[in-house]
């Protein structure tokens, strides 16, 4: 069975990554997937220091003991990863950029060329697909493009096989944010 | 013109960086020319009411902020993107009339790697209401080694001479002329042989690693 770990780095108040969140989880147990969500906000992760313990130490495990080994860990146990965020300037909420941050122990400290630019190379064989679902107050194409570009970017950072993201707004319905979510499941292979 | 600078260093280790090599040799150059300069670590200042009153103090002094941060998986630290929510969050209950430039180093060595991070802060300015007046995008930031960039060297050459040409233009408040930033968008080797030496030069990290590490380089412990 297939694995989907959902990322949730927005607030409690945030409602329409509240109604995203909902979506994803119904839609992926409908398409036959066990879907396993982390409420980043309630989690006790520490941010990244830059020690590269996680290389020069421990290899591929962070020395920091807290939940975000528990992030590291699932993230790459899971066939679909989904960032669900509040798109901040365009970027990651701070909650799950720090989340993030603590996932360089997933891959190797030595460099290969990837795209025609170099980047740090795989630790394990597979990593999973990724979907981003950022929210916004209002439209906004100059954020949404910056949003976009930053998953292109970790697709080869995190050396994800395709990645596809998108964003809802706060004022939409339920339906708009889930006919949304569906779209995005779809374009990245899940039948939704 | 600028009377006063504030450079926020957002570089996670805290204490010496080549972040802060960078951002300082900038402001040391602001320095010269009659600018104040106060320095910050951001890292764990937004985490208290009690940082954060001191960070927005701070920015409530400064004319211009010096964003110096490195590269962290495509974009900024987290520390960095709390504190800007703070800044953000600020300005808009108490607008003002500010300016910024951003420096961004990654130890890769292509400098459009930074792109999408110097995009982020120029739409934090946006969304701020600070004016923004560019940036530098560096590649091979570990060729600074931690030392002042007069220290390390002729890598830094074209780097400090761009670095000082920015200051010029700062200084009266002006945005980076895209020639300067030209020359700010640079990376401190050549980038093939930057990327020859990484990809088949495994010693740079090995020689690091303890004795116990490198046994388990290739290790997988999440492996199912």
């Amino acid at each position: 069975m297939k694995k989907a770990l959902i990322l949730d780095g927005s607030a409690a108040s945030d409602e329409a990554a509240g109604k995203a969140r909902e979506s994803l989880e119904s839609l992926l147990r409908a398409a036959g997937w066990t879907v396993e969500t982390l409420t980043l906000r309630e989690k006790k992760i520490a941010g990244c220091t830059g020690c590269f313990g996680c290389w020069l130490k421990t290899p591929g495990t962070c020395v920091i003991p807290d939940d975000g080994r528990e992030a590291a860990e699932k993230y790459v146990r899971s066939d679909l990863a989904v960032f669900l965020t509040p798109v901040i300037f365009g970027g990651y909420s701070y909650d799950l950029k720090k989340a993030l941050d603590r996932m360089l122990p997933n891959i190797l400290p030595y460099f290969g060329m990837f795209s025609g630019e170099l980047h740090h190379t795989k630790r394990y064989d597979r990593y999973p697909t990724i979907v981003s679902i950022g929210t916004l107050k209002a439209k906004d194409s100059e954020a949404e493009r910056i949003f976009g570009a930053l998953l292109a970017r970790q697709a080869l950072s995190f050396i994800s096989p395709t990645t596809f993201s998108g964003t809802v707004l706060q004022d939409q319905s339920t339906e708009e944010i889930n006919a949304r979510v569906k779209q995005l499941l779809e374009q990245s292979g899940v039948p939704a | 013109m600028i009377g006063k600078a504030l450079l926020l260093v957002g570089s996670p280790r805290g204490g010496h960086s080549n972040s802060l090599v960078l951002g300082t040799y900038l402001a040391d150059r602001l320095a010269e020319k009659g600018v104040q300069i106060e320095t910050l670590h951001v890292n764990r200042l937004a985490e208290t009411e009690e940082g954060r009153q001191k960070l927005l103090g701070a920015v409530d002094a400064a004319d211009l902020l010096l964003l110096a941060f490195p590269l962290y998986i495509d974009c900024l630290p987290a520390p960095l993107i709390r504190a800007l929510q703070t800044i953000h969050e600020h300005r808009k209950a108490h607008p003002g009339n500010q300016k910024i430039m951003a420096l961004v180093n990654c130890g890769l060595p292509e400098p459009h790697q930074n792109q999408v991070a110097i995009d982020i802060c120029r739409q934090f300015a946006a969304e701020a209401g600070l004016e923004w007046l560019g940036s530098a995008r560096i590649g091979s930031g570990m060729a600074i080694g931690g030392r002042r960039l007069e220290e390390a060297g002729g890598v830094t050459a074209r780097l400090r001479k761009g670095l000082d040409r920015a200051a010029d233009l700062l200084a009266e408040g002006k945005p980076l002329t895209p020639e300067v930033e030209k020359k700010l968008y640079l990376p401190l080797m050549p980038v093939s042989v930057a990327r020859i030496l990484m990809v088949n030069w495994k010693g740079l990290w090995d020689r690091q690693a303890s004795p116990q590490a490198l046994k388990h380089m290739y290790d997988r412990p999440y492996q199912e």
